[in-house]
């Protein structure tokens, strides 16, 4: 049996639930936005995994039963508000429901499509370039710093070509570094930021499932496609291969971080170089399968149902 | 030099000072390397890692960080700050800091990993699946907002001679002992609104810090605590940590693991424990093994 955590209003939580639903895997959904309401939780733990059972309005599976488990949390948008509680308590309840349930599925011995702990990598991008140069990846030329004196230096050597984006896992639009931006430099004494040089190229967006790669082409004169539309500039995005020592290093990378399903942010270079940005572990990837008709969420899905006996990782 | 990242005020960081100046080392307590006055600058490509590290009165280039001690995660002054751009200049900032500590080829106690970085404090529920791979038990949990399977766990407390049981959120220290019967009615109440988290019983537990292969307890031990220091070493290997607090206590006639801090509570540890802990800490950062223990991830780093 199959569970999925989501949010009803998710969308890439309702694609996996109508792909299982199409592929016939049996499922449950457990909806984290009104968790823990009209669900019950019991599991019981001492030496062994844990034992014990989750249940909804019409199902209950036992723990045991479980091949596979997708998750996708939320953040308090994604909740209905909670009746009667003081607001000063809703984000510690909050915590403590995906506590609650992060913690058990971070202990489960089967399938988990994602675990919390190997995903959190996702908070310090400099920690994730230091993964991706161990998986042989190339990783932009990237300055981290809180001295004004050193980013002008940085802005100097690469010609202006320099972009700043966030350092932790706060979504930022990746923009250019401009006049406007040199004038607020002397800012960054009260904390860092982080620079790259300009990569050009190409956004190739790999999504690895398990052991399978689905990678594709974004062709967008925007410097962060994401936002392509509210710049005015277009998107084109195609399915395409990797060469294979690229699409190895992707899944290396995946494995290494303990993510069965990830997302990788590459650029292909006109020099026909590969650079990585980042891995989301709880890709979006409703987008791309749109624009691709690459089977992505089927993969997922078949990946879910075939599960497998793996050991937790923190 | 050796950098202790933590404050003035805490005890392990003035002491290791204060142990490594006494062996002629120089060593400099900051409480955030990423904000005035210091000036931090980190460039990394496919092939290098740089660092520089300075402040007005000095310059310490990063070949000549010999050593850090990792107390705090760079924490900043919330006063003149909006609370919004506090949140996410504090993010901004350990990011950077996890990151640059996995850098750094120098030995680093701690070197986090990110999913206990950015969880400084941790349910014992968390820490199950590495204890047990060690062959640490920890008292028997249950995690429940269904009633009737919660009072058959308190039957079954009080059919093994327990007094009752403790109640532990997930995501506090805290921890309530259920005795009375008001007690269960007020947890039957609590389950209304969340899942509660229900341990057995223990006696006062004793704590003891691993760092590197030295054990320093806090109290003279239990004869059979000693026989679990194997398998606690390989527990800090396991996660990663050199430098680590375990409370062990007894409940049902055998030793548990009741607690793990990744950041180690210097302050509750004896006098004559805090000696112990500043000198193992000191061995670790100079001695002749620092550098084979606390490998980094950089590749490349000048």
């Amino acid at each position: 049996m199959i569970l999925v955590c989501g949010g009803l209003a998710d969308v890439v939580t309702e694609l996996v639930c109508a792909r299982l639903s199409a592929c016939e895997y049996a499922y449950r959904f457990l909806d984290l936005g009104v968790y823990p309401a009209g669900f019950q939780v019991n599991w019981y733990c001492h030496d062994a995994y844990p034992e014990g059972y989750l249940s909804g309005p019409d199902w209950r599976i036992d723990l045991a039963e479980l091949t596979g488990v997708y998750v996708r949390y939320l953040g308090a948008e994604g909740r209905v508000p909670l009746p009667n509680v003081p607001q000063e308590s809703v984000p510690a309840l909050y915590a403590e429901y995906d506590a609650g349930i992060s913690l058990l599925l971070e202990d489960l011995p089967c399938l988990v499509v994602n675990r919390l702990g190997p995903g959190m990598s996702n908070h310090s991008k400099p920690y994730q370039a230091l993964l991706v140069r161990e998986c042989g990846l190339l990783t932009p030329p990237t300055l981290v710093t809180n001295d004004p004196d050193s980013a002008r230096r940085f802005f100097d050597e690469w010609h202006g070509e320099v972009i700043y984006k966030s350092l932790s896992g706060v979504r930022s639009i990746v923009r250019r570094l401009g006049p406007e931006q040199l004038e607020r430099l002397p800012l960054l004494r009260h904390g860092p930021a982080q620079f790259q040089a300009y990569i050009p190229g190409d956004n190739v967006r790999v999504h690895t499932v398990d052991d399978r790669v689905f990678a594709t082409r974004v062709r967008s004169t925007a410097v962060d496609y994401r936002y392509a539309r509210r710049e005015g500039a277009d998107v084109q995005m195609d399915a395409v291969e990797l060469p294979p020592h690229v699409a190895e290093s992707c899944l290396r990378l995946a494995r290494q971080m303990g993510l069965h399903f990830a997302g990788i942010d590459l650029k292909l270079t006109p020099r026909d170089e590969y650079y990585c940005f980042e891995v989301n572990p709880s890709p979006g990837f409703l987008f791309y399968e749109q624009h691709t008709y690459q089977p992505i969420s089927a993969a997922l899905a078949d990946l879910l149902h075939q599960g497998e006996l793996t050991s937790p990782t923190v | 030099m050796y950098l202790l990242l933590g404050s003035e005020r805490d005890p392990c960081c003035s002491g290791v000072r204060r142990a490594l100046h006494a062996r002629g080392y120089t060593a400099r307590i900051v409480e955030n390397p990423l904000i005035q006055p210091a000036r931090f600058s980190w460039r990394l490509d496919s092939a290098h890692s740089v660092s520089r590290l300075a402040w007005d009165d000095e310059q310490a280039e990063i070949a000549t960080i010999e050593g850090v001690l990792v107390r705090g995660g760079g924490w900043i002054d919330p006063a003149g700050w909006r609370l919004d751009d506090l949140a996410y200049v504090q993010a901004e900032t350990q990011a950077a800091l996890l990151a640059w500590l996995a850098s750094l080829s120098c030995p680093v106690v701690n070197r986090y990993q990110p999913a206990l970085w950015y969880r400084p404090q941790l349910s014992i529920v968390f820490w199950r699946p590495w204890l047990r791979a060690c062959g640490l038990l920890t008292p028997p949990t249950l995690v429940s907002n269904v009633e009737q399977d919660t009072l058959a766990f308190r039957r079954g407390l009080a059919a093994e001679g327990n007094p009752g049981a403790i109640l532990r959120p997930l995501t506090s220290d805290q921890q309530y002992l259920l005795a009375r019967d008001e007690d269960w009615t007020g947890v039957v109440a609590v389950q209304t609104r969340t899942p509660v988290c229900l341990t057995y019983p223990h006696d006062e537990p004793v704590t003891v810090c691993v760092v590197g292969d030295q054990f320093v307890w806090n109290v003279d031990p239990p004869a059979d605590a000693t026989a679990v220091e194997q398998a606690l070493y390989r527990f800090a290997t396991a996660s990663g940590l050199a430098f680590v607090e375990i409370a062990l206590a007894r409940a049902s006639d055998a030793l548990h693991v009741v607690a793990v801090e990744h950041f180690p509570h210097f302050e509750r540890f004896t006098k004559a424990a805090q000696e112990g802990i500043v000198a193992a800490l000191v061995e670790l950062l100079v001695g002749p093994g620092a550098r084979s223990q606390l490998g980094s991830m950089a590749q490349a780093t000048t």
